[in-house]
């Protein structure tokens, strides 16, 4: 697969639209990475050695450390590994179209906003946890940058989510049946379903904390609003993001055990129903994480409930890996004791988590060390084992050649030794009342923390070990054979590939080709530029809070960063309106008969979304004593006017929808044209009605508001909305040059019709917006 | 390229290919459909923003909450074509009544363990 | 946490005697009482499916190593669906008496919340993490206690309450951080949330000092803010 000139050509590695190669790229993003936050994991466990200071002066220092560590841990190292194996194995075991994922650019462009999410979060020194609470977070220097990264990361995350579910529902060959799939297929397919439900909450909860930060509003304000509802927002996200790195992770293992035990997987179709189980449970187990705050009696007890009912599956799980090995022939190598280590810590890590889902127990544990433990079981112990064991496993198929053993065992027994040692000293810890995140502690805990950190040093070691095996590996000679290099009787048996399937029953030769594309890389990095004149404006500007990029000029700084995105966005419209229509088309023409998921997926995320704005919006609007009356404070008329502009709009790009499929090409650019007009127009209307309403005063964020809560989420629900309409204008407009370039016809109009659905989506939020905002 | 896995697909039967264009018939008169719909949405406003100036009550709140739904239906079912999909619950299920279920579960619980003064 | 630490633990570390070393001291408070037993009774319960667990993988790996000879027996069909179902219905069974032993203290808290009887007592946490309490007196007053400073900028506040009396801590943040009210050895944990105030109410059983930590990240003081009970 890997022909070793890959890492060699820049322009290869920026370019490549290769789901394979886009694998190798997360897996090295992901080493390096992890190389980052694993040092600042031993910086925090050298600075706990003694309660003295050591490396970190200041407190402050070591709550960035464990703010990048944990983050980074997450976001950039465990998620991305994820999506690496999703890359390298989905297309195989499903069998795909061209070797590849189903939208090869936008892969690409997935894989790119990772290392600049990476930038942005190892440079945003933000002293806050990776939970970020308000009104910490709210006061701290350098969460704009550090949202900035977790806002990029979560929309890597996102396209690729999207892009493995499209993969495996649509790109999957006819002859792969779902129930004989292998188990990663169905992991990468729930954790992607997780990703496109979850993650647009999150967002939403982290624009909310950057629009506190600096355009004070006042979602979380503790004497106008409530802090505690920005907690039920982030885990709404980030529990099921636990789910998001181990589903996969289940997977890969899955296929380690039965392989090295030369049996299949036992129970193969409780496996897939308890994945899903977890998928599904996952979403309501959120508030587990705040049964210490004071929470409503009801709801814990519905959380708790939700809770336990969702370890059974994960019981299952273990049991039916434990009954895979029954009756085999174990063969222990590397990958082998990766994955029983797998068992063994992910049961510690369930069995722990059991104790802090019991409230009364939950009063002591919650937030001190035996937190920590648990779930550093989970995910250090549990979801990262697993990925090394997948590592050594696929890699002599990756390189060609095999890893060194000897380096790759003492790799394991340090990683396993080192984790048991360390987390085991975290429990500890937990039960004698040791809090979390304590830069300095009480000398009574001083032995079990020494014990801790002994471990981290052996996990550090074995990394070293990790690097000479692979580095060994890639010097060692080729494998002649890739059937079977464990020598296990069978090896990575994927389903027969789409192109030989073809070639057999049809006779026919389809060409596996992967087509460079420098401008999709450049999309991703162009993205940077808005962002960062958003950072120019909040950290030095005039809305400045933190002091981060203070240096920066934020009125200068900004508009160049904006000027030069409308600048690269201009060359863009005009390179890609005149590209070839076969290149542009984002599905294949063999798709096409098909409904187009891809959008509606995506809409799907967008649903999430504005239900999370718009519900949390009313949630404060419920819970307010004084609520003005809307027909005094806003405009009713104006603003009906303005939802009647975007009505005819959406009747009109319908319109133009039909006449492309008649093939009337005139006045389908006429309608094309009156819609984006119209789309201006209801722009237009709301920067003059945000103009009047600053000047006015009852709705404005001033200090001295009359209205702080109903203008805070007045500017939420409608900005988000027009910023909609902006993108939307923005594809439109990029629609309407292809378009009088001849780019669309009769018979090829996909993207006009992917626009339209968007376009009439906006409209459909808007209408609910409308009455939910300025009617009632 | 394209060409190639086209035919080749084509060959394997309808599960690629079958088509979920509206039929012959209701083509023609997409235009009025549409027209139609646009009408009874301006309509639909209107009467929207004459009941938002009748005096609060719960009443209202219903009407108006029922009218918002009802041109969101409208704009879904006709100009998305939900209404002309193969398998149109299926789309609306999964587009919109599992993300809203989802969402439902947390504004529920935001709203049930509000804490806080919320005042002004 | 004491000297006479609840929690007897050997230095051997093996999981399996270090779970059978832990042994909760009952009585600290009126709430402890449940909790202890509820934590053995868990910690038995885990230590059953950890072992159940590791040697069964123990003894699949040695007996079903490459380099032992030997027949292998795989699960026939049936007997493969009904042992699917049989791991199913354990893990549900394990799950159900985790949830039974567990439930009947649900609500404890609860109720020493809706009592909110006892004394007054308000817990203060600071924008400048210290703990602040507020004692009503003999008198009839208030003493308002402040911590003192030692040299590595610990923060100790300290104050004295009548064993065997009931309490009604009221939790208050005059900052803006969010802090969390966490005595380890009367396993209690309350967070101090800006906006509004928790409260529980407690009587205290046993005369001793008891160590008062934040537990809720609360920025650069969070590890320095600390607090002694004593109770006589």
């Amino acid at each position: 697969m890997n022909d070793g000139n890959f890492f060699r050509s820049p322009k290869r590695m920026l370019g490549t639209t290769n789901a394979a190669e886009l694998g190798l790229l997360y897996f090295a993003t992901a080493f390096i990475n992890l190389l980052i936050a694993g040092t600042y994991a031993l910086l925090i466990r050298t600075e706990l050695w003694t309660p003295d200071p050591i490396y970190f002066d200041t407190a402050k220092d070591y709550n960035v450390a464990f703010t990048i560590h944990g983050t980074g841990m997450i976001f950039l190292v465990v998620v991305p590994l994820g999506a690496g194996f999703g890359n390298y194995l989905v297309p195989k075991m499903v069998a795909a179209d061209n070797n590849d994922m189903y939208w090869p650019k936008w892969n690409n462009v997935a894989f790119w906003m990772l290392p600049i999410a990476s930038v942005f979060i190892w440079f945003s020194q933000a002293p806050i946890g990776w939970t970020a609470y308000p009104p910490l977070s709210i006061l701290m220097p350098g969460v704009d940058m550090w949202i900035v990264g977790l806002v990029f990361a979560g929309t890597s995350s996102s396209i690729g989510a999207i892009n493995f579910v499209l993969t495996i529902w649509k790109g999957r060959a006819p002859y792969v049946k779902w129930m004989s799939m292998d188990l990663f297929v169905w992991g990468t397919l729930f954790t992607s379903f997780l990703v496109i439900i979850a993650t647009p909450v999150l967002t939403a909860a982290l624009v909310m904390i950057l629009l506190d930060r600096n355009f004070n509003t006042v979602f979380f304000s503790e004497s106008l609003s409530n802090p505690i509802l920005y907690q039920h927002v982030f885990w709404f996200y980030s529990h099921p993001a636990v789910y998001i790195m181990v589903l996969p992770a289940f997977g890969l293992i899955s296929t380690v055990i039965a392989k090295f035990s030369r049996t299949q997987v036992f129970g193969y179709s409780s496996m897939v129903i308890a994945m899903a189980g977890i998928a599904i449970l996952s979403v309501s187990v959120w508030a587990h994480h705040m049964y210490t705050t004071g929470i409503d009696p009801f709801v814990r007890i519905f959380f708790t409930s939700m809770t336990f009912v969702i370890a059974i599956p994960s019981g299952i799980k273990v049991f039916n890996w434990l009954t895979t090995m029954y009756a085999g022939r174990i063969k222990l190598r590397a990958p082998m004791l990766f994955a029983l280590a797998f068992i063994v810590m992910f049961t510690m890590g369930g069995i722990t988590g059991v104790y802090i889902n019991i409230i009364a127990l939950d009063l002591n544990l919650h937030d001190t060390y035996w937190v920590v433990g648990h779930f550093h079981f989970i995910v250090a112990a549990g979801t990262l084992v697993a990925m090394f064991a997948s590592f050594y496993y696929y890699f002599p198929e990756i390189t060609g050649k095999m890893y060194d053993e000897k380096m790759a065992k003492l790799h394991f027994w340090f990683w396993f030794g080192g984790n048991f040692i360390t987390f085991v000293a975290f429990q500890v810890l937990g039960m004698e009342g040791m809090p979390r995140r304590y830069y300095t502690y009480p000398e009574e805990f001083q032995l079990w923390h020494q014990i801790a950190t002994i471990g981290a040093y052996l996990m550090g070691i074995s990394i070293i070990f990790m690097a000479i095996s692979i580095h060994r590996g890639l010097k060692s000679e080729k494998l002649e054979s890739l059937d079977d290099p464990f020598e296990l009787g069978s090896g990575y048996d994927y389903p027969e590939p789409f192109a030989d399937y073809i070639k057999r029953e049809h006779g026919e030769d389809l060409v596996i080709e992967h087509k460079l594309s420098i401008w999709a890389p450049a999309g991703a990095f162009s993205l940077v530029l808005p962002f960062l004149g958003l950072l120019a404006f909040t950290e030095g500007g005039p809305f400045a809070r933190g002091k981060a990029l203070e240096s920066f000029s934020g009125s200068l700084g900004g508009n160049i960063f904006i000027v030069l995105f409308l600048v690269y966005l201009g060359f863009f419209f005009q390179k890609e309106s005149s590209a070839h229509i076969g290149e542009l088309n984002p599905v294949d023409k063999y798709r096409e008969g098909e409904r187009h998921w891809e959008i509606w997926v995506f809409l799907a995320s967008e649903v999430i979304f504005f239900t999370a704005v718009i519900g949390v919006s009313q949630a404060i609007k419920w819970n307010s004593l004084t609520w003005p009356d809307t027909n005094d404070v806003l405009s009713v008329p104006y603003t009906a006017v303005l939802t009647f502009v975007l009505i005819i709009s959406s009747f009109t790009m319908a319109t133009s929808l039909e006449h492309v499929k008649n093939g009337d090409m005139e006045k389908f650019k006429k309608y094309l044209l009156f819609t984006i007009i119209l789309g201006l127009v209801f722009l237009t209307g709301q920067i003059i009605e945000y103009a009047q309403l600053a000047g006015e005063g009852d709705v404005t964020l001033a200090d001295n508001a009359t209205y702080p809560l109903f203008s805070s989420i007045f500017y939420l629900q409608t900005g988000f909305h027009g910023l909609h309409v902006l993108v939307g204008v923005l594809f439109l407009g990029f629609v309407y040059l292809r378009a009088r370039k001849g780019g669309y016809s009769k018979d090829n109009h996909t993207y006009v019709e992917l626009i339209g659905l968007y376009w009439h989506f906006v409209d459909l939020v808007w209408i609910i917006l409308f009455t939910v905002v300025y009617l009632i | 390229m394209d060409n190639s896995i086209h035919s080749g697909l084509s060959d394997l039967g309808g599960n690629y290919m079958s088509k979920i264009e509206i039929n012959e018939d209701t083509e023609h008169n997409m235009f009025g459909i549409y027209k139609n719909t646009f009408l009874a949405l301006t309509i639909m406003t209107i009467v929207e923003v004459a009941a938002s100036y009748l005096p609060d009550g719960a009443y209202v709140t219903v009407i108006l909450l029922l009218l918002a739904v009802a041109k969101a239906a409208l704009v879904g079912a006709v100009f998305m074509h939900i209404k002309y999909d193969k398998t149109p619950w299926l789309l609306t299920l999964s587009v919109f009544v599992v993300p809203l279920a989802a969402g439902s579960i947390l504004i529920f619980n935001v709203w049930k363990d509000w804490r806080g003064v919320a005042g002004a | 946490m004491r000297k006479n630490s609840k929690y007897k633990l050997t230095l051997l570390g093996s999981l399996f005697t270090l779970l059978m070393g832990i042994q909760l001291v009952s009585g600290r408070s009126n709430l402890s009482d449940s909790y202890d037993r509820l934590f053995n009774i868990v910690t038995w319960i885990s230590i059953v499916v950890l072992l159940f667990v590791s040697v069964l993988m123990a003894r699949f790996v040695l007996k079903y190593r490459e380099e032992v000879e030997g027949a292998r027996s795989p699960i026939g069909h049936t007997m493969a669906k009904k042992l699917e179902a049989g791991w199913t219905a354990l893990a549900i069974f394990i799950i159900l008496v985790l949830m039974a032993v567990s439930y009947p203290t649900l609500s404890d808290l609860d109720d020493t919340v809706a009592a909110g009887t006892g004394e007054k007592l308000i817990i203060e946490g600071t924008a400048n993490w210290e703990w602040v309490f507020h004692v009503q007196n003999s008198t009839g007053g208030v003493d308002v206690i402040r911590p003192v400073v030692d040299s590595n900028n610990v923060k100790t506040t300290t104050m004295t309450l009548e064993v065997n009396k009931e309490y009604n801590f009221i939790f208050w943040a005059s900052g803006s951080w969010i802090h969390s009210f966490f005595v380890p050895d009367l396993n209690i944990k309350m967070d101090v949330n800006p906006g509004t105030n928790n409260s529980i109410s407690l009587t205290i059983l046993e005369p001793g000092n008891y160590v008062v930590l934040c537990a809720e990240f609360c920025g650069a003081g969070h590890s320095q803010m600390r607090g002694v009970i004593i109770v006589e």
